[in-house]
């Protein structure tokens, strides 16, 4: 009776110590990954303020002058949030010059696969 | 004699009220806001007394309710006939206390502390910890930069972070009490408040008109023309602005953030529980169901997005109004919504008064009579607001203007250039069609449904009706001043509630799978993921994909709109700009300046989008051309214009180049903004 109590106690408190172990992991990865976080927040925070000129789009994978999404009518700089229905864009873009837009991409995939 | 002691309600109730009294000549936003939420708490505690105490959470509830929707309805008879002032809310303030006070007393409140049931304390620390570093995330990225999206400053581990918290958060409502709720609201919190933390001058355009008009509100007493549209929020800001003694902005900004952290559990965990008789546990955790489909509008404040969280809790809550007393409590607080945008809340009053009603009449006659009444109700009320503003309606368009219907449903996400990764076009595959197919779904499984067959019916007659009322607003309204890219404005929001309706019923169908481990594992999993896909599409992205550059109202644009007032040195201008400018000239000055232009008085600032100035302003940037603006002087009848270009615009360096050349007056701010002043006869 006592030694099966004492085998519960004893496994009851390996549990305990090793959530606790487990846990205190856990908070020091995060910890550490937090940290490593604010160093990208501050690079990221000071290359916006010292940057002059439009987000350069060739990091995002494009070549360097080209302007996605730019429209002649549409005035870049909206950010008025658009209800685009159920997709939650912030774009003003009307459904139509999506169309247009997406024409000129298909037409552009077209003549790079040389249809 | 004999003195009753007071009871500890009246006590509570009247030093607070006292204590918001003697802060209307103190001003302090500590005492106002400590004194207000007792005030709240007492309140709440009070009216609770009237309802049968079988269920707390639901009495408190209730009664929360009743007094938000007082609250607002008294501020709103102050705002229609009196001044809203210091005293008229201070008067207002006294009579609903001395109405509090001839209620029955309650029991006293016994206070314990706080208890998470069967919760390892490790895993509420891990939590805790989780949120506090997604929270110190946000903080460390406040910027006044001009912001194109708040991912592009935050690192990628804050999406694993918000993904293990929200599982976590999950998880301890399943073990835990409804103390556990505290976690669900907080996690909310974290998840709508991204905006309202990161953009440090403010997030959007319309809050920011919005926000002058209150401060026109609170300045003078009041503001022309008084309409219903809008007057819930606004006499809702300028009460607690009083009553609190915190900055207009400070309440106007943190209004919904703070509403849809608390509203959406609280109602899920009611309505699940009382009114869809779900399990406890299963009704806990049923909030999550509010993040599967992104909630950009549950991020910002704007009368429409007050009245669009009222309508996600709606969702849950429409059951209990089987019952007369809960209907008339939930009819009033739609009522009340009504007079912050009626476009959703008036069909969220007939969803209520729809559920009284299929519990007394035959269903068949209450859903038939819903979804007459629900297609009809806003088309109604624009067809009333157009005749008013004199725009005819040509009702054949309903046959011939299809497809602006149909073009609601366009995919947004068309881009297949081949420099996109499959990873991003897969995830803007899911985002287009997951709210499509999980509305597909529940009209396809609504004739199997077994259980709650009446609320399913009634859920199936709003998606019908509503989607006719969207068919008569796309095709048959065409608003004046409002530019043509934002003409289905309307329709798009409808549709997007549309898409919400199915939410309600996600843990509905888990109640039938909660004892089966894997299963709640999976669905868990399942939620976590889904809810962090639309965290990332609740705010604007930046990417390959979704490659639309456009920033934020920063610093740079507040600096050149004091620039240009001192500039002025008081004479007669107006701006052309883009409408962030025009948004921090709002925030600085309110609606200072106005200009008779043809035939009607125009702001100095290019507001509307539709209006005539935002026309020469686009006429002059697509030309490169300045010479519109010499007519412009001559119309308006003022000698200077100032025009503004933005160095962080894509292609502005060649329009700033073609620019220099026809201004002879060029400031620069900060190297972020040109103005080019043009004046008259030059």
């Amino acid at each position: 009776m006592s030694k099966a109590r004492t085998k519960t106690q004893t496994a009851t408190r390996t549990l305990v110590t090793t959530r606790t172990v487990v846990s205190l992991a856990i908070a020091g990865a995060v910890l550490a990954s937090a940290a490593a976080g604010f160093g990208v927040i501050n690079a990221k925070k000071a290359e916006l303020s010292t940057r002059l000129h439009a987000f350069p789009y060739q990091t995002l994978g494009y070549t360097p002058g080209y302007v996605p999404g730019y429209i002649p009518g549409n005035v870049p700089g909206y950010s008025v949030p658009g209800y685009v229905p159920g997709y939650g864009t912030f774009t003003k873009l009307s459904p139509a010059d999506f169309m247009k837009e997406r024409a000129i991409w298909i037409g552009r995939m077209k003549s790079l696969l040389g249809l | 004699m004999h003195i009753t002691r007071p009871s500890n309600s009246t006590i509570a109730i009247a030093v607070s009220m006292a204590g918001m009294l003697l802060n209307l000549a103190l001003h302090s936003p500590a005492l106002g806001t400590v004194a207000f939420t007792a005030w709240c708490i007492a309140a709440t505690h009070r009216v609770a007394s009237l309802f049968q105490p079988n269920s707390k959470l639901l009495s408190y509830f209730l009664s929360a309710l009743i007094c938000a929707s007082t609250l607002t309805l008294g501020s709103l008879l102050v705002y229609f006939t009196l001044p809203l002032n210091a005293v008229s809310v201070g008067g207002l303030l006294t009579l609903l206390t001395f109405a509090l006070l001839r209620l029955p007393n309650p029991q006293a409140l016994s206070f314990a502390f706080p208890t998470f049931g069967n919760v390892p304390r490790e895993i509420i620390a891990i939590l805790v910890l989780f949120q506090s570093v997604i929270l110190a995330f946000l903080i460390a990225a406040r910027t006044s930069e001009p912001l194109v999206s708040p991912w592009t400053l935050l690192p990628g581990s804050i999406f694993v972070l918000f993904f293990v918290s929200t599982a976590l958060t999950l998880y301890v409502q399943h073990r835990g009490t409804s103390t556990a709720l505290l976690f669900a609201v907080v996690q909310l919190f974290l998840a709508v408040s991204v905006s309202a933390i990161v953009y440090g001058i403010g997030f959007g355009f319309d809050p920011f008109v919005h926000r002058a008009g209150e401060t026109a509100l609170i300045t003078t007493g009041h503001i022309e023309p008084v309409s219903i549209l809008y007057s819930g929020q606004y006499a809702l800001v300028g009460a607690l602005h009083f009553l609190t003694q915190l900055s207009v902005t400070f309440v106007d900004m943190w209004l919904l953030p703070l509403f849809a952290s608390i509203f959406p559990p609280l109602a899920a965990y009611v309505g699940l529980r009382h009114g869809w008789n779900i399990d406890e546990r299963v009704a806990r955790f049923g909030w999550v169901a509010t993040l599967f489909i992104p909630f950009m509008l549950f991020t910002f404040t704007v009368p429409f997005t007050v009245t669009y969280v009222f309508f996600a809790g709606a969702l849950f809550l429409f059951p209990l109004a089987q019952t007369t007393k809960s209907a008339a409590i939930l009819i009033l607080a739609a009522t009340t919504m009504c007079f912050f945008h009626p476009l959703l809340a008036v069909p969220t009053l007939l969803l209520f008064a729809a559920s009284w009603l299929a519990h007394r009449l035959s269903l068949w006659v209450s859903v038939a009579s819903f979804v007459v009444l629900t297609a009809l109700c806003v088309p109604a009320l624009l067809f009333v607001y157009q005749m008013g503003n004199g725009v005819s309606i040509d009702f054949s368009n309903l046959v011939w203007n299809v497809t602006a219907f149909l073009s609601l449903f366009a995919n947004p996400f068309g881009s297949y250039d081949p420099r996109i990764t499959f990873s991003l076009n897969s995830l803007y595959t899911l985002r287009y069609w997951q709210p499509v197919v999980t509305l597909l779904l529940m009209l396809a499984l609504a004739p199997f449904w077994t259980t709650h067959r009446k609320h399913v019916a009634l859920l199936v007659a709003f998606v019908v009706g509503m989607l006719l009322c969207t068919y008569g607003v796309s095709t048959l309204f065409t608003f004046k001043g409002i530019i043509s890219h934002e003409q289905h404005e309307f329709a798009l929001r409808l549709l997007q509630a549309i898409y919400i309706i199915p939410i309600c019923l996600i843990p509905v169908a888990l109640s039938r799978w909660q004892h089966h481990a894997l299963m709640r594992t999976l669905w868990f999993v399942g939620m976590s993921v889904f809810a962090t896909t639309s965290w990332y599409f609740s705010y604007p992205q930046f990417n390959a994909k979704f490659a639309y550059y456009s920033p934020s109202v920063s610093r740079h644009d507040v600096d050149a709109v004091h620039f240009m007032e001192t500039d002025s040195a008081g004479n007669p201008y107006v701006v052309l700009s883009n409408q962030m400018t025009s948004a921090a000239a709002l925030q600085e000055f309110g609606f200072a300046h106005y200009h008779a232009l043809a035939g009607e008085e125009i702001l100095w600032y290019a507001i509307p989008t539709g209006g005539t100035l935002y026309a020469y302003y686009l006429n002059i940037i697509s030309s490169g051309n300045t010479e519109p603006a010499q007519e412009l002087m001559e119309s308006a009848n003022v000698d200077t214009v100032y025009l503004v270009m933005y160095a962080y615009w894509p292609g502005s360096s060649q329009l700033i180049h073609q620019l220099e050349v026809q201004s002879s007056h060029i400031e620069s701010i900060n190297d972020r903004i040109t103005i080019y002043k043009l004046n008259r006869y030059e």
